[in-house]
């Protein structure tokens, strides 16, 4: 097969997570080319909430590091260079709107509270009001969390992208990886481009989202990732009277509501339905009156990448040397840990942060035990 | 045409911005979409849609068989929420 490119490491997916990590080897001093097999900023990170934060991530672990990923992105914006809507200074609330809700965050909050990283709490309604004048009067509570928040995930791509651009990698589109050249020891020695040609390179990272699966099959890895498809409508402007992110609802700087979301087991289909416009209104009209008065102008879904532990794929493949994951649910939030997760295992060859919980060849190891 | 001429009136995205986005290497629409808000606003892209194929075509080098219109999302017209609320089908409850 014929030879089209060499470089040091292939970034194999051009949404946030393969972004980030491609930003930050190239920052570092590596040589990149990141493929995506459609183009940069087509996938799930255009289709998603944009919440930053650890709020109800189970185990506690992964609370935690989704915390640390919320602290480092201010450091990020700085070295990228360009605004992405980032609110970190106003919380996050998850809205109890019936005394159930309010006792089962209570109960995931005592759970957290086992963790010396935790800082959220309950908010009577009376406070939850004056920091969000549009939630409804009906409400039971809410769990506050001061450490969570978000940003503007379209900026945030495209601000990725350039940054990309400027410190040198280089992007391909329409580049699907098909397989991969290994050597006698397994090793990584190069990627496969629509069946068609190589990109010659030692190190391969996965960054492929929720089609992550199918790229580690490729070197006979199974990860079982799996998707979980989301739908979000946008209504038209309003004024500004939900200045503080919540779960599945949230107001942006233009004033536009961002209404989520369902979770739906119906493979990669994308399509949008009835149903779930429905579902979704009748509980943000519920959290949010005034949203009754607005109309929606656009319905679109994105497929989350879900594992069976919830928890995401961050690591080196021991039985592949030169093959990385990174893929997962969460990956706005964790842009910042997976950029430096695997840059430090391919620039320094070790990594402070705790991944070990996050190993990507752990459910073959449960295979033979559980499930 | 002017640089500073309205490609989008609904989101006031300039014809500047959209060669900006051809610049950076996008080729879709959806991508122009994504990266300038073009499309975005109350008219969802049926008056500036067919203006950003022209200009792909004519600044990318595009054939206009290779230029694919944005994606269409639903409602085909703003529909107020109270209205889709109430669209409950039977399996809800
Ligand atoms: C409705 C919804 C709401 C969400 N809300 C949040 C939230 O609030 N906070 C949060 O942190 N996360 C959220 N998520 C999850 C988050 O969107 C994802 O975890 C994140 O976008 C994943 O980014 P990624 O870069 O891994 O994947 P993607 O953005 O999907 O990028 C993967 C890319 O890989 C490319 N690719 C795939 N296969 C190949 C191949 N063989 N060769 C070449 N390229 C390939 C694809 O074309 C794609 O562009 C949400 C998701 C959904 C669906
Ligand atoms: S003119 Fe562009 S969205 Fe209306």
């Amino acid at each position: 097969m014929q030879t089209r490119h060499e470089t040091e490491v292939v970034v194999i997916g051009g949404g946030v997570v393969g972004c980030s990590i491609a930003f930050w080897l190239a920052k570092r001093g590596k040589d990149v080319i990141l493929v995506d097999m459609n183009a940069p900023g087509t996938g799930t990170s255009v289709a998603c909430s944009g919440l930053i934060g650890g709020t109800f991530k189970f185990p506690n672990f992964y609370m935690e590091l989704s915390i640390r990923s919320a602290y480092m992105y201010p450091k990020m914006v700085e070295e990228l260079g360009e605004e992405i809507g980032l609110r970190q200074d106003r919380g996050f609330l998850s809205l109890c709107l019936t005394e159930e809700t309010y006792k089962e965050y209570s109960s995931l909050r005592e759970e957290h509270l086992k963790s010396p990283v935790y800082r959220g709490r309950m908010m009577a309604p009376r406070e939850v009001w004056e920091i969000q004048p549009g939630v409804s009067r009906e409400i039971v509570g809410a769990h506050y969390n001061p450490d969570d928040g978000d940003c503007e995930v379209l900026r945030l791509m495209y601000v990725l992208i350039r940054a990309c651009q400027r410190v040198g990698v280089r992007m391909l589109r329409d580049a699907a990886v098909t397989g991969f050249a290994l050597g006698g020891d397994n090793r990584v020695e190069g990627v496969v481009i629509n069946h068609d040609y190589l990109i010659r390179a030692p190190n391969a990272v996965n960054a492929a989202g929720v089609w992550a699966t199918e790229v580690a099959k490729m070197v006979g890895v199974t990860i079982d990732l799996y998707p979980d498809r989301g739908q979000l409508l946008i209504t038209e402007p309003a004024p500004m009277i939900c200045p503080t992110p919540m779960n599945s609802l949230k107001q942006v700087r233009t004033g536009h509501f961002h209404i989520g979301t369902v979770h739906e087991l119906v493979g990669f289909d994308v399509s949008v339905t009835p149903t779930a416009s429905a579902r979704m209104t009748k509980n943000a009209i519920k959290s949010v009156p005034i949203i009754a008065d607005l109309a929606v102008i656009r319905q679109f879904s994105g497929l989350r990448g879900m594992t069976r532990d919830g928890i995401p794929c961050l690591g080196a493949v021991s039985r592949v040397p030169g093959y990385y994951i990174a893929a997962g649910h969460s990956g706005i939030t964790l842009a910042p840990v997976h950029g430096k997760v695997i840059s430090d295992l391919i620039v320094d060859g070790r990594t402070d942060l705790p991944i070990d919980e996050y190993d990507p060849l752990r459910f073959e190891r449960k295979n033979g035990s559980q499930s | 045409m002017e640089d500073d001429l309205l490609i989008c009136r609904c989101e006031e995205v300039t014809r500047s911005e959209v060669e900006e986005a051809i610049r950076m290497g996008l080729r879709t629409v959806n991508e122009i979409k994504r990266f300038t808000r073009a499309g975005f606003g109350l008219c969802q892209g049926k008056t500036c849609g067919r203006l950003i194929c022209d200009i792909l075509i004519r600044e990318a080098d595009m054939a206009p068989s290779e230029v694919l219109p944005g994606t269409s999302r639903p409602p085909v017209r703003p529909i107020p929420t109270r209205v889709l609320a109430n669209r409950v089908s039977k399996e809800d409850e």
